[in-house]
């Protein structure tokens, strides 16, 4: 497949995973809110209790709980979540240019030991790209510089 | 102010610490938000509404922790 369409198709996935993160916060803040509103309007009384844990709440328990979950854990949780999507999506697209246009990776160097390792010259290059993603992706931001 | 579905006042409910919030049906939310921000209170209504047994759809306006709620109660009550 050309680059492009490689590039297209990692745009693709990460679109559809970012939608279905999407998704998943709002129908699960509906179905907080859904809760909320039938205890405060419909008067619905539960008890749960987690065994693990041994905690037990009851419906106006819950009600505080829903609110933070809302407000907060849900929405950090979502968060993180689109954050990973798309330092996935910009690593997938990086990778496939690196692979594409490897000259511009001349400048690195592997050591004889890690060349040794290889059979040919595609393997090479597929270690100096994993090499510069790494240093990219999991250096200290300072050493970017 | 009485919510216009169950002809009730409307209550800022401050349970929990995530910060106070209230239930308005949606056809009297933009009104509650231009009072809102006429008052310069800080606040963000949830971006989707939710309706139960086909009754007129209901949405949550949030506050967030440093909100006084009985100050938006007071509002809400001086608004007719």
């Amino acid at each position: 497949m050309a680059l492009r369409g490689e590039i297209e198709a990692v745009r693709d996935r990460a679109l559809s995973h970012l939608n279905a993160a999407h998704d998943y916060y709002t129908y699960s803040k509906e179905v907080w809110r859904t809760l909320q509103l039938v205890v405060q309007r419909d008067g619905l009384k539960f008890s749960h209790r987690n065994r693990a844990t041994n905690s037990t709440v009851n419906e106006q328990n819950f009600l505080s709980l829903a609110q933070r979950y809302i407000a907060w854990e849900l929405t950090s949780a979502t968060l993180q979540q689109f954050l990973s999507i798309f330092e996935n999506f910009l690593f997938e697209v990086l990778r496939r240019w690196l692979l594409a246009y490897p000259q511009s990776l001349s400048t690195r160097q592997l050591s004889g030991k890690e060349i040794l390792k290889l059979p040919d010259k595609a393997a090479i290059v597929d270690a100096l790209v994993e090499k510069e993603l790494r240093d990219v992706f999991y250096d200290r931001p300072a050493n970017w510089f | 102010m009485i919510d216009s579905t169950t002809q009730e006042r409307i209550i800022v409910s401050s349970d929990g610490t995530a910060g106070p919030y209230l239930v308005v049906p949606l056809d009297q939310l933009e009104f509650v938000e231009s009072m809102l921000r006429e008052h310069q209170v800080p606040f963000w209504a949830d971006a989707d509404a939710v309706s139960l047994n086909g009754k007129p759809e209901i949405t949550v306006v949030n506050f967030g922790p440093g909100v006084d709620a009985s100050r938006v109660q007071q509002l809400l009550d001086a608004a007719r």
